[in-house]
């Protein structure tokens, strides 16, 4: 470990930084200290040498008394002498009532620029000796006036050795503090090692135990904070390792269902596509039988159209016949019933072509699923019956019959009408699809509303209706409780992109006696 | 009604006479139970018609007026500020009683008596016989104490007692007149005087007596605390009754000049033990017991 690292770890430790701010606290409490005290030895100095010069000044005032009262000079000098004596005191002034200098005595070595504190005191002349009138009365009557001062006494006090007196305390505080402080902090940093050993041990346990390693358990060496910190610290270990088991045992009984339920997603998922791919193919296979029809159906056509015309020029020639030659058998049929026969079977043989034609041609269009586009002027009732045209021709009706209601005042839309039969046929085929006994009716309804401006087209059944759990989920891709029965979760999940296209929306609810009710809502203008 | 009319108008008419018609007008410095005491000792010897008025209870009193307007028989005053104020009254006899101005002969009104508040000086004298004093020194300071001593001075001799007198102009001589007796008296004798009555000047006696172990003689036991040796107390009581004889005799219709000025009849010595003790004065008792 390099010096930095130390210095680092140093700097980062906990009693480290205990003893750091320790240490500064310690050393800005001896500052403070030292700063009070010379702050009081100041204001001390000052009021001690005021206390001493009041102190002398009241003394020599007490012992002025009645040399002052008798102006006795020498008497004063004298007795001023004696307090000029006293050291540090310069300088004394005593004047008289009148306010008049009688004496002005100062020690050799003053001058007028040292700096001095003085003290006055009044002597005043109340004594505790009663006047003669007073003392007649019993002494007990001290007239007002008595207490007239006889005269001042000043002292005045040297404090050019203040500044050298505060030095001298600022040494001395300032040394002493400086001592106490290296002295605590000497006892200061083996009381913390001490004080701070369980919580290392403890802090060196949590790594460990940050490591992931929660079979580690930290020494317990005392009983104050840290150990009983310790002490829980390692119950959690302990309970944390027994969870992280049980949670591992979890996590993998939780992969193993999930890998179950993916299985048998996926088979779902599968199915669905084969479904779907069966879609594909059987558009495909619509579209080469369409093509295949088509092409006979070509020839016939034009064969029928070519027996209608050369029918239309041959009768007028075998009427002349007839009527030359008489009547005759045609195909085992007289000529006047044949010709009717031909003509019909002739027409019979362009309109079943026509009809052919137009099958192949809307199962073309249905498979293709072109024409994404929204154009205005749809008839709504116009898609509804080319619906009703594919159903019936898709041949799974049975039994079922299928009523539809057209409204007469129906207005034209904006929209895709290939889209809208795709979704007609879907809502139908579920219907047809819902009643599983191949016996029923179901209707359709077609009406405007002129409040909401749109147009509703509403489908009902007789079925088995909705389970209530399958409701939220009717219009999500490839959900169909009819997967086993060729469903493939797709209906209802294109047809309500599509209505969502025309702005529009479906609803499905139950129907109050059984069966569903279908509903789809399109505005007549985007 | 008219009857009624008339009682009222002649109440109103005699009213004033009734109410401020009295014998004496007692005119007091100050409210003291030193003062109580003296006047109780007055009355005692006769139920005297009297009114009092108290100095120190008014910022000014015209005592001329009221003694004009009033008449009194006689002015009995308590205390210098009373007799100060009684003196321009001219008309009208004055007692004077406790009054340390107040000397016999030096009064300056011509009708005035009363008790002296000095006892004679050959009590203070015999005193200073009984502890063997044989030079006593007095500090005079006015015409009146001059008066006393001019006659203590008389008398000295009989007490084989030579009295010592320096004179004060002011009180601020009291103290330099004092150390001038240095060595000189046996015993100091406090006379109260005009210059010589205040505190400090009694202080200088009593600094003095310390300094030279020489007891000092005061008139009042009120003394005794502050440094004096003896004190010869007069009798408030009987100074009151002094008084009252003498205002009796004047409503009896007898002349001021008739009635002369008295000394206390009686006196009590008093003395401090201790100081007597520093001093080593054992006071002789036979002579104490004469002087009392």
């Amino acid at each position: 470990m390099t010096v930095t690292d130390r210095h680092k770890r140093f700097k980062a430790g906990f009693s480290s930084r205990l003893f750091l701010i320790f240490t500064f606290f310690t050393g800005i409490i001896s500052i403070i200290f030292v700063f009070i005290f010379i702050t009081g030895e100041i204001n001390s100095y000052k009021e001690r040498t005021t206390e001493k010069a009041h102190l002398l000044a009241s003394l020599l005032a007490g012992r002025a008394t009645l040399p002052l009262f008798s102006e006795n000079i020498p008497e004063l000098e004298r007795l001023a002498r004696e307090i000029l004596a006293t050291p540090a005191v310069t300088r004394i002034t005593i004047t008289n009532h009148e306010n008049r200098r009688l004496l002005d005595i100062a020690s050799p070595d003053f001058t007028s620029k040292q700096p001095v504190i003085e003290s006055s005191v009044q002597v005043l002349t109340t004594s505790s000796t009663p006047s003669a009138e007073t003392a007649l009365l019993g002494g007990t009557f001290r007239p007002t006036g008595s207490a007239a001062p006889l005269g001042s006494v000043v002292v005045a006090i040297d404090t050019s050795d203040r500044g050298e007196a505060i030095r001298s305390a600022l040494f001395k505080t300032a040394g002493i503090a400086f001592f106490f402080w290296l002295a605590v902090i000497a006892a200061c940093y083996p009381i913390l090692q001490r004080v701070t050993r369980s919580f290392n041990t403890l802090i060196g346990g949590l790594d460990t135990m940050m490591g992931g390693n929660f079979s580690t358990k930290i020494i317990i060496d005392s009983d104050d904070e840290a150990g009983r910190a310790a002490q829980a610290i390692n119950r959690l270990a302990a309970a944390l390792e027994e969870r992280d088991a049980e949670n591992r045992n979890l996590q993998a009984e939780l992969v193993n269902a999930m890998k179950l339920e993916v299985q048998q997603e996926r088979k779902q998922i599968m199915a669905k596509l084969i479904q779907t791919n069966r879609m594909t193919s059987l558009g495909l296979l619509i579209s080469s039988i369409a093509h295949n029809i088509n092409t006979p159906n070509g020839a016939i056509k034009l064969a029928a159209q070519h027996v209608a015309a050369s029918w239309k020029d041959a009768l007028p020639i075998l009427e002349q016949v007839t009527e030359e030659e008489g009547d005759f058998t045609l195909g085992g049929l007289p000529f006047g019933v044949a010709k009717i026969e031909i003509k019909g079977a002739t027409e019979s043989i362009l309109n079943n072509a026509n009809r052919v034609q137009r099958v192949i041609h809307d199962l073309r269009t249905y498979n293709v699923g072109e024409r994404s586009e929204l154009s205005p002027g749809v008839s709504v009732n116009q898609a509804v019956e080319e619906a009703l045209t594919i159903i019936r021709a898709h041949g799974r009706q049975g039994e079922i019959s299928i009523t539809p209601t057209f409204a007469t005042n129906l207005p034209l839309i904006t929209g895709n009408q290939y889209q809208l039969e795709q979704v007609f046929v879907n809502l139908l085929l579920n219907a047809l699809q819902s009643m599983t006994v191949g016996k029923g009716a179901v209707t359709i309804q077609t009406e405007f509303s002129p409040e909401t401006s749109e147009v509703r087209i509403t489908v009902t059944d007789q079925g088995e209706g909705i389970a209530p759990e399958n409701r939220e989920q009717l219009f999500e891709a490839f959900f169909s409780t009819k997967i086993e029965r060729g469903g493939s979760g797709l209906g209802l999940y294109i047809s309500n992109f599509i209505i969502g296209e025309h702005k529009g929306r479906i609803t499905i609810e139950p129907h109050h006696l059984c069966g569903t009710i279908a509903t789809v809502h399109l505005p007549v203008t985007l | 009604m008219r009857i009624l009319l008339l009682l009222i108008s002649l109440l109103w008419l005699l009213a004033p006479t009734c109410s401020w018609s009295y014998d004496l007008l007692i005119v007091q410095s100050q409210r003291s139970p030193a003062y109580d005491e003296v006047l109780r000792g007055f009355h005692s010897v006769a139920h005297f018609s009297a009114r009092t008025i108290i100095l120190n209870d008014y910022n000014e009193v015209d005592l001329l007026r009221i003694a004009r307007e009033e008449n009194p028989i006689a002015i009995v005053t308590l205390g210098d500020k009373a007799l100060a104020a009684s003196r321009n009254v001219r008309n009208t006899p004055v007692i004077a009683l406790m009054a340390l101005s107040f000397r016999p002969g030096h009064t300056g009104h011509p009708a005035m008596t009363g008790v002296e508040i000095q006892a004679p000086p050959d009590r203070y004298l015999s005193l200073f016989n009984s502890i063997k004093a044989t030079r006593a020194g007095v500090l005079c300071g006015s015409a009146g104490s001059s008066a006393y001593i001019r006659q203590a001075k008389k008398e000295a001799p009989r007490y084989d007692i030579e009295l010592i007198k320096r004179v004060v102009k002011s009180s601020r001589d009291v103290l330099g007149q004092l150390e001038s007796l240095s060595g000189a008296v046996d015993v100091i004798w406090m006379l109260p005087d005009a210059v010589t009555s205040s505190g400090e000047a009694a202080d200088a006696h009593f600094l003095f007596s310390a300094k030279n172990k020489v007891p000092v003689m005061t008139l009042s036991s009120a003394y005794l605390a502050s440094g004096a040796a003896f004190a010869l107390d007069i009798d408030r009581l009987d100074i009151g009754r002094q008084g009252g004889e003498m205002a009796l005799a004047l409503i009896n219709g007898a002349a001021i000049s008739e009635i002369p000025a008295q000394t206390p009849r009686k006196t009590t010595i008093r003395s401090n033990p201790s100081i007597l003790r520093r001093f080593g004065i054992a006071p002789d008792a036979a002579s104490l017991g004469n002087i009392q």
